[in-house]
């Protein structure tokens, strides 16, 4: 899968458009692996 | 209550903020200028534009086509000059018609989906201090629940 990227800069608080660029998703949707337990303690 | 082994972002249900973050933040900010883009609103897209990514255009367009700095409407400036003329919020420079087209159709052909939908996630990704990415996405890449919602 892949997105189309769009980056956005907080300027003199207003967001604006700074870049664009296509971003590979491999593995969409993702799956988040849950921490170990001891990390969570 | 998901268990640790099957969750996955789809069982997220966002808050009435997140929702409201979702509409009103980033993502509609971009959804709005992607919208702008598609319909050849000019003034919009480049006015929403950071300074950097304007000057960045505009120093293209003039390496692509440097005979405009031999134009009368150029002024005698130099190139430096001249993007940064034309690199304004509002440009009403003479050779600003010539730098829109380009404005509208480098963009519309750098970010082509043609008819496909997008869609952007309600958050956006923090990449540095005041710099975030928003994905749109084409959703026909995503999987659809039994409401037809893509999830």
């Amino acid at each position: 899968m892949e997105s189309l990227g769009v980056f956005v800069r907080l300027r003199e608080g207003t967001w604006r458009i700074a870049g664009l660029g296509w971003i590979a998703v491999p593995g969409w949707p993702p799956r988040y692996e849950p921490l170990p337990r001891e990390v969570l303690d | 209550m998901v268990s640790d082994e099957t969750w996955e972002p789809r069982d997220v249900h966002w808050t009435d903020e997140e929702m409201a973050h979702g509409s009103s933040g980033l993502s509609s900010t971009v959804m709005g200028w992607w919208e702008a883009l598609r319909r050849g609103v000019s003034e919009v897209v480049w006015w929403a534009m950071d300074p950097d990514f304007r000057l960045v255009v505009a120093q293209q367009w003039l390496h692509d086509n440097p005979a405009a700095l031999q134009d009368p409407a150029a002024g005698g400036h130099g190139r430096d000059e001249l993007a940064a003329a034309l690199a304004v919020e509002r440009p009403d420079h003479a050779l600003w018609p010539h730098l829109e087209r380009f404005v509208l159709r480098a963009l519309r052909e750098a970010t082509d989906l043609g008819d496909r939908e997008v869609g952007a996630p309600i958050r956006s990704r923090i990449v540095a201090p005041g710099v975030e990415v928003v994905d749109l996405i084409p959703l026909d890449q995503l999987p659809v629940d039994e409401s037809g919602t893509h999830i």
